[in-house]
């Protein structure tokens, strides 16, 4: 088999050769955990490449050590951290350290909340669960080199920054020869115009850019922001073509809301606060779960008991706003029943994850398992049959799982099939204790029935 | 160019992105629905990809799936026709009838079967996108 070399070299050169360095400002242990392993352990890299911050504070401090020691710099940054929205720390980093490439964690993948992280403007979003590989595969896309129009767009973000307008214009029409239309260089050429005091043609620009690419965010944020101060209907209808892409902005919502009540229509301003408050109970409710998911976190260890308590109100906080970035609570919660023997209990949590995300692997298993604690090895193996279905490597994740899963198929006596699955999971850890133990078994179990 | 690789499998991955590197930027995803994350992310931020080549059997959302997906999405924002992302379907040997199918219903730009051959692969692209041969 080829080696996936490619993207461990270029990671392993940004980080030993340009001195790069990775921030990561997450309150998720896992996460932290994989990323030193993805570049301490697997990639061998010498140098302490990897900080890690739980809170905000400290991070802007940090960064500015890096920019005086010419470093590149990577940040990771969870979406929520402890429950809270973190867009206004991302915003600010962008602001000031626009060289900082921004990557953004999260376990949502809905359009609605992509919208939203996009807003910010980030350089790339990783979604949850990571393993090792894609992590470095990630953080190799973030600093591969750039092709030449991200070059342009990069040097002409420079000059507009510096005041240079008319190069800035040259290098949008320069962008625009090599790729007509584009909408980003017309973005460009906008905000230079727009700089330049020509008002009109910048918007213009901003108009041919959204016709261009009508999901494009920013050319709408602009064209709301020209009109701010100027017609109310036209202000109106950009932020509504903002509110139908990305819904999730309650600042936005409660903006439309006061110009409907500026213009007497206030059935439909109360329908926007009323959307508003929707989106604001949702954070609230992620600030609230957050607290509980991490209280429960720091006790599922010593007192599995009021971590379970803790782990429930998690879920129930969230009421009918779960969706699949609850399922690490969802497969917490059942491990922490399943540790004290409530092996029925964690099957009814794992179907209720089940209904917010049908046909979940991790779900499956892990309801597998549970139901393989309470011996009922029928209905584990269905489980474990219906996520070898979908993906028949999950069985490769690790020496565990495919021992996990080996063990039922045993105690229903298929034992080729368990023979089969144990053997994947020695070939993974070949010290893997439960695996040989199991395999001994196998081999006596067969014997006599090949007599 | 813009490339985006979509395949479950980490080889084929590196291997793609080693054969495509000359045509511009190339980033990939392991399953279909990350992929429909770096599409949307991709439409939200103006960076659009020119191509994405597209596994069929994967985890989560299937190739076939996320071909739809994307489709549905570019007609819901009114991508205009002949604007659409080129989609290069990826199918193993034994099921090149799901590329096919894929391929003459319209969705799909054009296929190719695995394992990939550099000179097929070159030849798709460079009728795709004039000028920009390597």
């Amino acid at each position: 088999m080829t080696q996936p070399v490619k993207f461990d070299n270029d990671v392993r050169e940004f980080l030993e050769q340009q001195m790069g360095v990775i921030v990561v400002v997450s309150d998720d242990p896992t996460f932290v955990r994989v990323m030193r392993v993805s570049l301490l352990k697997t990639l061998g890299v010498k140098r302490d490449c990897v900080e890690a911050f739980q809170e905000t504070d400290l991070v802007s401090r940090s960064l500015h050590i890096h920019q005086g020691n010419n470093s590149p710099v990577i940040l990771f940054t969870e979406r929520l951290l402890q429950g809270m929205n973190n867009a206004d720390f991302l915003r600010k980093i962008k602001k000031e350290f626009p060289l900082v490439k921004r990557v953004v964690v999260t376990p949502e993948t809905s359009q609605e909340s992509l919208a939203l992280i996009c807003e910010i403007g980030v350089d790339s979003i990783i979604t949850k669960p990571v393993s090792l590989d894609t992590l470095i595969e990630k953080i190799a896309g973030v600093i591969r080199p750039q092709g030449k129009i991200s070059e342009f767009m990069e040097k002409g973000r420079g000059l507009l920054e510096r005041g240079e307008f008319e190069k800035v214009l040259q290098i949008s029409d320069l962008i625009l020869s090599i790729k007509a239309g584009s909408p980003a260089a017309l973005m460009l050429r906008g905000d230079a115009l727009l700089a330049s005091a020509r008002r009109d043609e910048a918007i213009a620009a901003y108009e041919e850019a959204h016709n261009a690419s009508k999901l494009y965010i920013e050319p709408l944020k602009k064209l709301a922001a020209v009109h701010r101060d100027g017609d109310q209907d036209v202000y109106l209808a950009y932020l509504k073509k903002l509110d139908t892409i990305s819904p999730l902005n309650t600042a936005r919502k409660c903006e439309i809301g006061k110009i409907y009540t500026r213009k007497q229509e206030i059935e439909t301003a109360e329908r926007y606060f009323h959307e508003a408050l929707a989106c604001a109970e949702i954070d609230a409710q992620s600030y609230v779960s957050g607290i509980a998911l991490d209280i429960a976190d720091n006790l599922s260890e010593s007192s599995p008991a009021i971590a379970e308590k803790y782990y429930a109100k998690a879920l129930e906080t969230k009421g009918d706003n779960l969706t699949s970035a609850d399922l690490v609570t969802f497969n917490r919660l059942g491990i922490i029943l399943r540790k004290q023997g409530k092996w029925s209990e964690a099957v009814e949590n794992f179907q209720r994850a089940l209904k917010v995300a049908p046909g979940d692997k991790n779900v499956l298993y892990n309801m597998g398992l549970a139901y393989a604690d309470g011996q009922q090895f029928k209905e584990a193996r269905k489980c474990y049959d219906s996520v070898l279905s979908n993906d028949p490597n999950f069985k490769r994740t690790s020496s565990m799982v495919a021992c996990n899963i080996a063990y039922t198929y045993s105690r229903l006596k298929d034992l080729d099939t368990a023979e089969e699955l144990v053997n994947i999971a020695l070939e993974i850890d070949p010290e893997h204790a439960p695996s040989k133990t199991l395999l001994a078994y196998l081999k006596n179990a067969v014997l006599p029935a090949k007599k | 160019m813009k490339i985006l690789i979509v395949d479950d499998d980490l080889t084929n991955r590196v291997l793609l992105n080693k054969m495509l590197a000359g045509y511009g930027e190339c980033s990939s995803e392991e399953d279909g629905k990350k992929a429909l994350g770096s599409f949307v992310k991709s439409l939200y931020d103006g960076s659009h990809f020119d191509l994405i080549l597209l596994d069929i059997m994967m985890p989560n959302i299937d190739g076939q799936e996320l071909l739809k997906i994307i489709r549905a999405v570019e007609d819901k924002w009114g991508v205009k026709p002949g604007d659409e992302v080129k989609i290069i379907m990826v199918t193993a040997l034994d099921s090149p009838k799901d590329a096919t199918e894929a391929f003459f219903k319209g969705f799909a730009t054009d296929y190719v079967v695995k394992p990939v051959d550099f000179k097929v692969m070159k030849e798709k692209i460079d009728s795709l996108f004039p000028g920009k041969a390597i």
